[in-house]
């Protein structure tokens, strides 16, 4: 290639508009008198041109909740619920639920066989270990007027419990944390009403309506994490899950 | 750092989240398209987009508000998405049939055939290179916040995004 540095920069200039006037003519003159000078311009032009023609993409509709998720640990559009005529969830139902999860929880700590024993113990639910966990196999639950299903798997620095529920019912999840566990994300399908509180120790997905959640925990190889479901102060269902097996 | 973006860091950092969505729906689309004409895989591009914006979020209060937030941001998007490109070292299949502005159909072909080469093109690019092009064309920042994102001077940025277009024209004639 025969073409001055020179002239090379001011094409350059000259396709990002920041040419001065001066340059401009001395280029054109340039250009005008050598026919590879030319053909070099004319496919720089349409090479930039190709470049800008190639678009920009839209980014996934999910993708905003999927950041908010990782920070705040929810949707800022989690509690949109149509049944609710375009109010949300919350603020429609917030006293209720307030009251109501007051209720359940002094109510479960009252009768609930869980406060000084294992699940295990108390003769209901399932203990995961991270052997079993390859098969991760659902466990299903039905009382109380709630059905749905819990599919836990178990990995070696992670958890991931998906919690099906199917009945219209009002429910709370919670979700207690076994030494060396954080709470990493949370999703669920469109149009799931939650509210969710979330501590180093603890997760509280109070829910209503049919919905799917996928929550993923970080954990150490000994860590463990409590799951009960409950409904208006009553266990559902409960079961354990063991990283380290 | 413009006002707007300064002030919604400050309200960020006070715990205003709405502040905080608002500079993610404001930079969201680009570092997307940032990350998608480094990584060139959709997916990963979503991850890299994710992951700038809750480090920003959790790094928020060691951001300098005597340099722009864009450039903090984008300098972020640029290391992110070469180190995805580090981490997966593998063959990808690009699928251009994807949500886009709406042209008509005639444009739709030609995009996606323009999308096609150049993302070809762009991967045969070495990184300073791919960067330049990127930052220049598709994120479109100006020569001086170029040098801003990536910490090099005005004139190198010149030099880095000519030699680019050299050779993205070499690629695309045939003659590379």
């Amino acid at each position: 290639m025969s073409i001055d540095e020179f002239y090379i920069r001011l094409m350059n200039e000259e396709i990002d508009g920041i040419i001065s006037g001066g340059n401009a003519e001395k280029l054109a003159a340039y250009i005008k008198s050598d026919p590879e000078a030319q053909m070099y311009y004319e496919e720089l032009k349409e090479t930039v041109g190709a470049i800008d023609g190639a678009g920009e993409l839209e980014p996934p509709p999910e993708l905003r909740a999927r950041i908010f998720d990782s920070i705040y640990g929810r949707s800022r559009e989690e509690v949109s619920v149509q049944a609710a005529g375009g109010r949300t969830f919350w603020r429609s139902f917030a006293p209720v639920f307030a009251a109501g999860v007051a209720a359940g929880f002094i109510i479960f700590a009252a009768i609930s066989p869980f406060t000084d024993r294992t699940p295990e113990e108390n003769g209901y639910g399932a203990t995961i270990g991270a052997a079993e966990s390859e098969k991760s196999s659902t466990e299903a639950f039905d009382a109380f007027g709630v059905k749905g299903s819990v599919l836990p798997v178990v990995e070696s620095s992670s958890m991931t419990v998906t919690i099906d529920l199917a009945s219209d019912v009002e429910t709370s999840v919670l979700l207690e944390f076994e030494g060396d566990v954080s709470f990493e994300s949370i999703r669920s399908n469109e149009g799931a009403a939650y509210q969710m509180e979330v501590d180093e120790k603890s997760l509280l997905l109070v829910h209503q309506g049919k919905a799917k959640y996928v929550i993923r925990f970080r954990s150490a190889e000994t860590a463990a994490v409590v799951l009960r479901i409950f409904t208006d102060g009553k266990t559902v269902t409960a079961m354990r899950f063991v990283a380290g097996g | 750092m413009s006002t707007t973006d300064s002030s919604l860091v400050i309200e960020t950092l006070n715990g205003d989240r709405e502040a905080f969505g608002r500079l993610v729906e404001k930079y969201e689309r680009r570092i997307f398209n940032l990350a998608f004409r480094i990584c060139g895989d959709y997916e990963d591009a979503m991850d890299v987009t994710q992951t700038v914006f809750v480090k920003a979020f959790e790094r928020l209060e060691t951001f300098d508000p005597s340099r722009k937030f864009f450039s903090w941001l984008y300098r972020m998007g640029v290391n992110e998405s070469l180190n995805q490109v580090k981490r997966q070292r593998r063959i990808v299949h690009i699928e251009f049939d994807l949500p886009s502005r709406a042209p008509g159909p005639e444009q739709q072909i030609i995009r996606k055939e323009s999308n096609g080469l150049v993302q070809s093109a762009l991967k045969k690019l070495g990184e300073d290179q791919r960067v330049a092009i990127i930052l220049r064309h598709f994120v479109d920042l100006s020569y001086r916040q170029m040098g801003d994102v990536l910490g090099i001077p005005e004139k190198t940025v010149k030099s880095r995004l000519y030699s680019a277009r050299q050779r993205m024209k070499e690629i695309l004639t045939g003659a590379g």
